[in-house]
Parts: structure tokens; sequence; C-alpha cells
């Protein structure tokens, strides 16, 4: 694409999610949806707004960052160690290959319960969800070779205030949190993407 | 050690029974209540196999999640297939995706029970939207692999567009886009599992976490085996099925794992 073509494809990128929360602006001001079922976008996004700044949010917020980076390192450090070893030796790869192949396509929330009974309902459960959910791709993906670990993201200390709300009808705060993980998946993204062109300098096959 | 891995189906079997034996010594040795051994939570099985209501429950389940992921492969790959063969198309929906992509679809859950209701068509839809994203993805890759010689030729011929999309490009991608259908089974069963935890109603992810409140550990645990048992078995149907559609292509990926 050249320059132009670009700044096209930009601008065409965003009739969509312009015509989605025109559609949704469109609806709440018809009144064809009261306010408890669809909230305005704009109180939406004033309510997340002013949640960034409440202590309380944040605190949500840094519990979730917290479990899911505790639970990604130690299934970048499990799933690497595993795949190159299976990578070095046919022998572990013996052995690796049919548990991967069983344990894989295992839901892992269906393991959630078994955390909580053995971990107990604090962090270390949730920890251990985040583990088993990443420590399959990274290891296929070491084992593989390709680097395209996909960042995985855990809900829970968000997903807690978002049963909350749903419990207690307060529409806009089921909203917030939806975006607030849209918003750190795209930071994660950006920021995991710029990682990983600073490590693969060199690899001209990787874009 | 080589011939008996070289036996087929042999390794997964291996595998399951050391899983199992782990679980038994490791139970015997910490002894908590939470953590029953493997025999007493495999004597739950037949049990739980053997109860009407929950082959019903089952049966519920697996039903949405046949609807669900039908309904997102149908509305996916015809998506996927246009954006990999337009870049106008594909300037359209990347930005939209980009910001879906990292919502985990059971987190929209309560909304759309709000509005939808704790029936079966919210939950179909969480699965309808866990299984669309990467549907349209390896859909999306693979028709922007196919050959440009041969759709040229065939547009010398007098091929139409939407013939060529058919003829020609869903075939090329096919081996692409069952590796998304098979990312997508996986997807489709956690979302089925996870949004049955959230409504409470029917299925087996109601069974596994009402014995969880319950305290019934061994059908906790036994809930759990059949979930996975479940996972392997349409993982690995889908993956016959797939070898047997494209044979002809080479296996891109053996294993896939999903994730919510």
């Amino acid at each position: 694409m050249t320059r132009s073509d670009r700044s096209v494809g930009a601008l065409i990128g965003i009739i969509p999610i312009a015509l989605i929360i025109g559609v949704w602006q469109a609806i709440a001001a018809s009144g064809l949806a009261p306010p408890s079922l669809l909230p305005a976008p704009a109180a939406v996004f004033a309510r997340l707004v002013q949640q960034l700044g409440s202590p309380a949010y944040l605190d949500h917020v840094a519990t979730t960052l917290f479990r899911l980076f505790a639970g990604f390192a130690i299934a970048v450090v499990i799933g690497v160690t595993i795949g190159l070893a299976a990578t070095g030796s046919r022998a572990v790869e013996g052995v690796v290959r049919p548990l991967v192949r069983v344990l894989a396509p295992v839901p892992k929330i269906a393991l959630y319960p078994a955390f909580i009974l053995t971990l107990g309902f604090e962090n270390a459960s949730k920890i251990a969800l985040v583990v088993a959910d990443a420590a399959f791709p990274i290891l296929l993906a070491t084992h593989q070779g390709t680097s395209a670990v996909e960042m995985i993201i855990s809900t829970d200390g968000l997903g807690h205030l978002l049963v909350r709300a749903s419990r207690s009808f307060q529409t806009i705060d089921m909203f917030v949190p939806l975006i607030t993980i849209s918003l750190l998946g795209l930071l994660l993204n950006v920021g995991f993407n710029a990682l990983r062109a600073r490590l693969l300098i060199g690899f001209p096959e990787e874009r | 050690m080589e011939r008996l891995a070289s036996i087929p189906g042999l390794p997964p079997i291996l595998a399951c029974a050391a899983l199992l034996a782990t679980w038994e010594v490791a139970a015997r040795l910490l002894a908590i209540d939470g953590l029953p051994p493997a025999s007493a939570a495999l004597a739950q099985v037949p049990a739980i196999l053997g109860d009407p209501e929950a082959l019903l429950n089952i049966a519920a389940s697996l039903r949405r999640m046949a609807v669900g992921f039908a309904l997102g492969v149908a509305f996916a790959v015809p998506i996927g297939l246009m954006m990999g063969r337009s870049q106008y198309v594909a300037a359209f929906f990347n930005p939209l995706l980009m910001i879906i992509y990292p919502v985990p679809k059971a987190a929209l859950m309560p909304i759309i029970m709000l509005w939808l209701g704790v029936g079966d068509a919210s939950k179909t839809l969480v699965i309808f939207l866990g299984v669309t994203l990467p549907v349209i993805y390896h859909s999306y890759q693979g028709a922007r692999a196919v050959e440009e010689r041969m759709l040229w030729s065939a547009a010398a011929m007098g091929m139409g567009p939407l013939a060529r999309l058919t003829h020609i490009v869903l075939p090329a991608a096919l081996p692409e886009i069952l590796v998304g259908c098979r990312t997508g089974l996986v997807l489709a069963l956690i979302t089925m599992v996870t949004s049955e935890m959230i409504t409470r109603q029917t299925g087996v992810g109601n069974i596994l976490f009402n014995s969880l409140d319950m305290a019934q550990y061994d059908t906790v645990y036994a809930m759990i085996v059949i979930i996975g048992g479940l996972g392997f078995a349409l993982d690995a149907a889908f993956e016959a099925l797939r070898s047997r559609l494209v044979r002809w292509a080479e296996p891109s990926h053996d294993l896939v794992v999903g994730t919510t």
C-alpha cells in the first residue's frame, strides 16, 4: 500500500466503528431501549473517564494486571522450558507430545473449580488458570520455532466488577469494564509488538 | 519406545493413564478434601452418564455449541475470504476486529443476558461470538495466500467474481479455514462452559459449578474429566474430518489450542 492508500484504509476502518457508535447513540436517543438496558455512549464514556480516576477502580485493574502478568510469566517459563526440551530430545518429545495432544483441547475454564478447591479463592487459583491457559500456546509456539506468542487476557479482577455490576443492574458500569478490557488488550498488544520488533531485528522474515 | 509410539492411538492413552496415576498419587499424598483421588472421581462418571437429567443437560450444551459453531462458521468464512481478496474490505473490518479481539466473549454474557434473557439465545450468541474471530482470521490468511495466477486465468476464461470466490478461493483456502475451525471448536467449548457458569441454568457448566457450591467434590472432578474428554473427543473427531477433507494439502499445524 502506498501512503495515500494507507490513509484511505484508515478512513475506511473508522466507518464500521463510527456506524456502531452512531446506531448505539440513535437507539439510546430514540428511547427505543430504556437507559437501564442501553445507556447512551456518552454516558458510558463519561463514566469510564470518571472510573479511571477512581482509586478503587484502578485497584481492580491493578489486581487483574498483576494476575495476568504473574500467570503469563510463569507460563512463559514453563512453556519455553518444555518446548525447548521437546525440540532438543526425542525422548522428551515422545512424552510431551501425547500429553499436549490430550490436554490442549481441554477447556481450561473447566479446571477452574479444581484450582479453587486446591488453591483457594484468592490470587493463586486465578493465576493458575492464566498459567493453564497461556502455557500451551507458548509451548507450541516455542516448539514450532515461531515467535507468534499471543497475549492472553484474563479478566478476573475486571470480570468480578462486571458480574457485580450486572447483579445490581447498573448497566453503565457493565459497559465500562468491557471498554477497559478492550483498551488494556490493545495496549498490551501494541507493547508486545513493539517488544517483538526490537527483539527480532535482523529477522527479515518477521514483518 | 519408538515402536510403541508409532502405534496410532496408543500415546494419548498412555498420556491419560500417566495423568490419572499422577493425580491418584498426588491426592493420596496431599490428602486434602478439595482433591479426591482419581479413582473416587472416575467412580462418579458412570453415575453421571447414567443419570437421564445429566444426559439432557449435556445434550442441551452440545446442541447450543453446535448451533453457535455452525452459525459462527457460516458468518465468518465469507467475511474472511472477502477480506483476503479485497484490501478495502480488509481495511473496513480490521480496526473493528482489533477492538473486539481482546474482549473475552464470555465477559459479554451479563450484558447479553440483560437483553436476551438467560435462555438458549444468550448462550448460543456468546458461543457464536467466540467462534467467529479465529475463523475470520484464518479464512483471511488463507484467502490472501491464493495464487494470483489461478485467479487471472479464471477471470480470463470468463469466470465472474462470485464464482471465483466459491470455486477457487474457497477450496484453496480450505486447509487454513479448517485450522481456524479447529481453534473455533475449542473456543466454542470454552464459551459454552463459561456461559453456563455465569447463567447457572442448564448444561455441563451448570452441573460443574453447582456441584462445587454443594461441596460434592467427586462430582466436580468427574465433570472435569467428562468435559476434558468431550474436548479431546471433539478435537480428535474434527482432526479426522479435516485430514480427510484436505488430504491433498500439507498439514500446517498439527496441534491447536484455544483460550478464553
